[in-house]
């Protein structure tokens, strides 16, 4: 077996100049990911790696008002750790799905963002929520969408040589919350994917409203989400109908996923919140 | 590549290849037999240690990320307060854990106590899916850990009669 360079940076700016320098290698955090779906007895590591997880400047964790930011290599046991009421309800929930308590004691926020397989669970709910993410590489540092993880083609995607440092997670409130997971157990496959559904109701109306499937890619329309803005409720059914099946359509010529799975969930979604 | 690290409370230098587990080097190496490794995925739990202070599966942990680290297994762990109270409530109850998995089952039940000295039922299921072994009943399991953490509550309040 091929051996790998290992790289352990003591700053931040270290990890960024290795990167820079150093073309394939791959950035490892909690390595949940990497590692766990192999089973020889050796790991498989691409040429080099840079461990990135005792970076102290990638663990820190600031709450203001509006929002949480959170260290990218901080870990899903320690952003469950945070006290009550400092993470967003669906986000807490759906951390406690993940793995077991060893894969989310080394699982890192970054890592589950940047895998580039598969969307992983956090990047739906997160990209729901609106919620930014630090890139950096050793010249630049800029905030962007959780939602720019995704190219045109709705693949993940982050830019080469660059890094996650930071994310910050909008403290919003929403009061209808729909998701589900699809697939088998364990690490997100081919045949894994998340629907996510966020939106905030006011008066009997939806005053704000997210919906995406993740899995292999990235299913979202926009357009649609700004539709259903101002709908009571109590919408006439034929309305709903006629919004499900403008999603239907969108969905079957991405054709990435079951399109029956994504129907039935996308029916039972919005069977709950207009009878809610 | 060589690194160091603490484990069991004692510095060893090791010299380790780059996809090297946790798990081979610690049986292998250092032959710390309280650790199989099973799955290599982990799911069985029985590759479990601590790693600065937290519970992870020595499978999934590439060996150089321990550089610099404290490793501590069921060697060490098994002489700790929590332990003790944890092995006799087991053997108070009748609680007999198989070979394979009574040594990761007390360290992660220690780990439980340390962490939650009054867990919730939730909480003490959410430890044992990390050894989801059939020797033994979670719910079963999960009452004498409640006791367990109760006598401990009383026994540093000084209210046991």
């Amino acid at each position: 077996m091929r051996s790998s360079e290992i790289h352990v940076p003591k700053t931040l700016q270290e990890a960024l100049s290795i990167l820079e320098g150093n073309s394939g290698i791959q950035v490892l955090a909690g390595g949940s990911e990497l590692v766990g779906g192999q089973y020889e007895r050796l790991i498989s590591f691409p040429e080099g790696i840079v461990s990135i997880a005792k970076l102290r400047e990638l663990r820190k964790t600031q709450r203001t008002e509006q929002f949480l930011e959170v260290g990218a290599c901080t870990t899903l046991t320690g952003l469950l750790s945070l006290p009550k009421g400092t993470l967003p309800s669906p986000l807490r929930e759906v951390i406690g799905t993940i793995g077991n308590l060893g894969v989310r004691n080394i699982g890192t926020i970054g890592g589950n963002l940047c895998s580039m397989q598969h969307f992983m669970d956090l990047w739906p709910f997160l990209a729901c929520m609106d919620a930014q993410i630090e890139i950096k590489s050793s010249t630049l540092a800029r905030w962007a969408s959780v939602y720019h993880l995704a190219d045109e083609s709705g693949s993940p995607f982050l830019p080469p040589k660059t890094l996650i440092t930071r994310v910050r997670i909008p403290l919003v409130f929403y009061n209808f919350v729909f998701y589900k997971k699809i697939g088998p157990l364990g690490l997100p496959g081919d045949s894994s994917a998340l629907f996510v559904c966020l939106a905030s109701i006011k008066h009997g109306k939806v005053d704000a409203f997210r919906l995406i499937f993740s899995g292999a890619k990235a299913f979202r329309i926009k357009d649609l989400e700004m539709m259903l803005l101002g709908r009571k409720l109590d919408t006439p059914i034929k309305e709903v109908q006629g919004i499900l099946q403008i999603y239907r359509q969108a969905f079957a010529r991405h054709a990435w996923y079951d399109g029956r799975v994504f129907n039935n969930t996308l029916e039972e979604c919005f069977g709950r919140m207009f009878s809610s | 590549m060589t690194i160091e690290s603490k484990i069991n409370g004692r510095l060893h230098k090791l010299s380790i290849r780059s996809g090297d587990r946790l798990v081979d080097i610690l049986r292998e190496d250092l032959k710390i037999e309280s650790l199989l490794p099973d799955c290599r995925g982990g799911a069985c739990g029985r590759c479990l240690v601590m790693l600065d202070g937290r519970l992870c599966h020595a499978c999934l942990t590439p060996a150089f990320k321990i550089q610099g680290a404290e490793i501590s297994t069921y060697e060490l762990i098994k002489n700790i307060h929590e332990a003790i109270a944890v092995e006799e409530g087991f053997l108070e109850d009748n609680i007999s854990p198989c070979p394979f998995c009574h040594a990761v089952k007390i360290l992660a039940m220690a780990d439980l106590l340390i962490k939650h000295p009054l867990p919730d039922t939730e909480t003490i299921l959410g430890y044992l899916e990390l050894v989801p072994c059939a020797c033994t009943d979670p719910e079963i399991v999960a009452t004498t850990i409640h006791k367990v953490a109760d006598q401990m509550n009383r026994r540093k309040f000084n209210r046991e009669k």
